[in-house]
């Protein structure tokens, strides 16, 4: 036992007799031990005044100050000293062996708070444009008693549905009207569930509190691709996670830690195998990112006896979901899957964004967040170096275990984020090894470690808040967006300019949509040169029965500005044009948003 | 028969009830409902298969909670799935089953050997993979676990119930 993890009760001791023996090193001692007390009262005191100035800073936050940084450049200074001082507390925390657990936990889950919370209590409706489409898919499902039809590119979640028809259920059982309710809390609730299959993760390869409790700590402060909303891929995630811990848990079971792994209990590998049928039924990524996992711990021969039944059940039930519930997906794009397995370079670099026209900020954003990303697989890589016994721990292969998928398939962009996401939980608990395994002179180790953890909170909060102008929405922008669902005739065409108008999803089975930024950029070129030129081609099947209806709001002209697919005065010019312009007529107009309906005059009343 | 089993038994039926009695958003409704769908299946289908950690071991009680949460989902998830994708899906006919399922995992006889370890764990000597090369924590320290103290922290009441909650299953 070394010096800095004596109990107190031996500290004690130890300093009568020195007082004995040598005075003045007693009064050291003494003065030491003073030391300490200061430093505990520092780590207890730090983490309620930290969520104390949290929540005062959250006070006055003028939202529509957002611009190229996000939250970033409207959150007050009190929110930054309350995150730096919440991190110092933890870092004072880590010195002392004797911090409980209850501290740990509560600091983390204060940093989920700090992190998670924010924009949940500052917003004052949901987050995301993703989010709301979720919520409105929940109630197609209940409206149309399961498979929604006319669902178009959203027929994907018919094939997936697992996640939504958990939801539709969960909705029907407590006669909740809309997922609506509770939706926007997703994020800090997922990340403080997640919190758990985490430490029992992270508990299969080491018991001590240091390296468990920094790891997570690791992990919240690096995981800022925002895959934590109310989505398939955030509940998929938790099970993934959890499933990965269960198996790791067998492979290191405490009753013969050193001994070959026990094989499963025949209910035990049920539940396991249950978990899986609820990922492979829930979304199209994770199951295969399950699969590469379970290939990877598999290397290892000692694993094999506990790993095999498990990939080969999970493998046989995404076989045998992908030939048949989401068979019409699977064949539709098996041409891409092959073409994708081929070009691998293009599915590495197709999530990184092209800069060329992305605001100035999100320039800068992209490059943190490539650094960060970077940052954390060159220290878990070190860590691999420096930190031999992680290496007989299988951590290691479950951080490389996306990388077969990065380079079969871009998952429209989004692999070399989703990658990320699978590969933290592992890598976290590498660098926490690199940083937290400390000897003597814990202090030292706590100069280092407190202006790193600082820099990865630096780096999360530019990916996790830098877009948040395009993820926020206004009560006029949903006003507005209701005002479309609801008044629209069935079947009358719906366009806008992206996707971040919440609620316009809302009855999707019923209208067809229109995204102006996902076009060929000859129509983008188009509309860009003359905005109702451009729209033609999308409305001129519009009748005065089956009108077009075009939104146009204040979150959309952020994403157009944000990442520069379209230019960012795009929506202003469309509005300007379309006032001027025949047969068109502005029908809901407040701060935030317009809606004009195009009735073709050339059409007639239609069918 | 412990309490344990005879709640989880009835949870079910008593969710299925508060839908067919109480009114919609009503908030004991809500409450039964959900504390049913996210917790007792997989409490249930624990009692079949108890934690792999030790008897002793103070994390057992949160490895319980999350699979309790994990499976219950992963089991509700299927049962709406079925009734969805067969195109006969009812609130009651969902609650009926996993009612149900959870009675059945709650009641039937357990089979040999899944009782768990009861025996009292040996101290940890330090030959888990990470006591190679590491200036680790004392034997005291590591045993107190990473996670419980968050329970143990927050009172004798807590520490009751997850012993309860555990000892229920394991027995």
């Amino acid at each position: 036992m070394g010096k800095g993890t004596m109990p107190v009760g031996n500290r004690g001791a130890s300093l009568t007799s020195a007082a004995v023996r040598w005075p003045v090193a007693a009064v050291a001692n003494r003065r030491r031990l003073q030391r300490a007390t200061a430093r505990q009262w520092a780590a207890w005191t730090a983490l309620p005044v930290a969520l104390g100035l949290w929540l005062l800073s959250l006070r006055h936050v003028n939202l529509r100050g957002m611009h190229d940084y996000g939250l970033l450049q409207v959150l007050p200074a009190l929110y930054w000293v309350a995150l730096g001082l919440l991190t110092l507390g933890f870092c004072l925390s880590m010195i002392d062996r004797r911090t409980g657990s209850g501290w740990f936990a509560g600091y983390v889950l204060g940093l989920i708070a700090v992190l998670h919370a924010t924009p949940t209590l500052l917003y004052p409706t949901l987050r995301y444009g993703w989010a709301w489409k979720h919520v409105a898919i929940i109630d197609a499902v209940i409206r149309n008693g399961g498979t929604v039809p006319n669902a178009d590119k959203l027929s994907l979640y018919n094939q997936w549905p697992g996640f939504f028809q958990l939801n539709a259920l969960f909705l029907k059982a407590t006669g909740l009207q809309s997922a609506l309710a509770y939706a926007a809390w997703t994020p800090p609730v997922f990340n403080a569930l997640l919190l758990v299959p985490l430490l029992l993760l992270y508990r299969t390869v080491t018991h001590d509190r240091r390296l468990v409790w920094g790891a997570a700590w690791i992990y919240y402060s690096c995981s800022w691709v925002g895959q934590d909303y109310f989505a398939p891929q955030a509940f998929a995630f938790l099970l993934f996670v959890t499933l990965i811990a269960l198996v790791m848990g067998q492979l290191h079971t405490p009753h013969r830690p050193d001994g070959p792994p026990a094989p499963w209990p025949v209910a035990r590998l049920v539940m396991v195998l249950l978990i899986a049928a609820a990922i492979v039924t829930s979304h199209p990524l994770t199951p295969l990112m399950l699969i590469s996992a379970l290939v990877a711990l598999s290397i290892p021969r000692r694993n094999r006896r506990v790993v095999l039944p498990v990939l080969a059940g999970a493998a046989l039930l995404t076989l045998v979901w992908d030939s048949t519930v989401a068979r019409p997906y699977i064949s539709a794009n098996l041409n891409n899957f092959v073409q994708s397995l081929v070009q691998p370079r293009t599915n590495v670099v197709s999530g990184l964004a092209a800069l060329g026209t992305s605001a100035p900020g999100q320039v800068v954003v992209s490059w943190v967040d490539r650094a960060l990303s970077a940052a954390v697989f060159l220290l878990a890589a070190v860590a691999f170096v420096r930190r031999r016994w992680v290496r007989r721990t299988g951590l290691p292969l479950l951080v490389l275990s996306p990388l077969p998928l990065l380079v079969a398939n871009a998952y429209g962009g989004e692999m070399v984020l989703r990658s990320y996401l699978f590969a933290l939980p592992a890598a976290a608990f590498l660098i926490a090894a690199l940083l937290f395994q400390w000897g003597r002179r814990p202090r030292l180790h706590v100069l280092v470690s407190y202006p790193l953890l600082m820099a990865m909170l630096g780096g999360l909060v530019f990916g996790y808040y830098g877009k948040e102008a395009a993820n926020y929405f206004t009560k006029d922008e949903v006003a507005a967006a209701h005002f479309v669902t609801a008044t629209a005739p069935p079947e009358s065409l719906i366009i806008s300019v992206t996707s971040a108008v919440p609620g316009l999803f809302t009855h999707y089975d019923e209208h067809p949509r229109v995204e102006m930024d996902e076009q060929d950029i000859h129509a983008r070129r188009e509309l860009v040169r003359d905005p109702v030129s451009g729209l033609e081609p999308f409305i001129q099947g519009a009748t005065t029965r089956q009108p077009a209806y075009i939104i146009l709001s204040r979150a959309q002209t952020a994403e157009t500005y944000l990442n520069g697919t379209l230019p960012a005065d795009t929506t202003q010019r469309m509005d300007a044009a379309m006032a001027r312009a025949p047969g068109f007529a502005p029908v809901y107009r407040n701060r935030d948003a317009v809606v004009y309906v195009y009735a073709n005059p050339a059409g007639g009343a239609g069918p | 028969m412990s309490p344990l089993r005879w709640g989880l038994a009835a949870s079910g039926w008593v969710a299925l009830a508060a839908v067919a009695l109480l009114p919609e958003a009503a908030v004991l409704r809500v409450i039964l409902t959900t504390a049913f769908l996210l917790v007792c299946p997989g409490l249930a289908a624990l009692l079949r298969c108890p934690p792999a950690s030790r008897a002793t071991d103070p994390a057992i009680f949160l490895e319980t909670a999350v699979l309790a949460l994990v499976v219950s989902m992963s089991l509700s998830v299927l049962v709406a799935e079925v009734l969805f994708l067969s195109g006969v899906f009812t609130i009651t006919r969902a609650l009926l089953a996993l009612a149900v399922l959870t009675s059945l995992l709650a009641l039937l006889p357990r089979p040999r050997g899944t009782r768990g370890p009861t025996r009292r764990a040996a101290p940890d000597d330090g030959s888990s993979p990470a006591a190679a090369d590491r200036t680790g924590p004392s034997v005291r320290e590591r045993d107190a676990g990473p996670v419980m103290g968050a329970f143990t922290a927050a009172g004798p009441i807590a520490r009751r119930i997850a012993a309860a909650v555990v000892a229920g299953i394991r027995r």
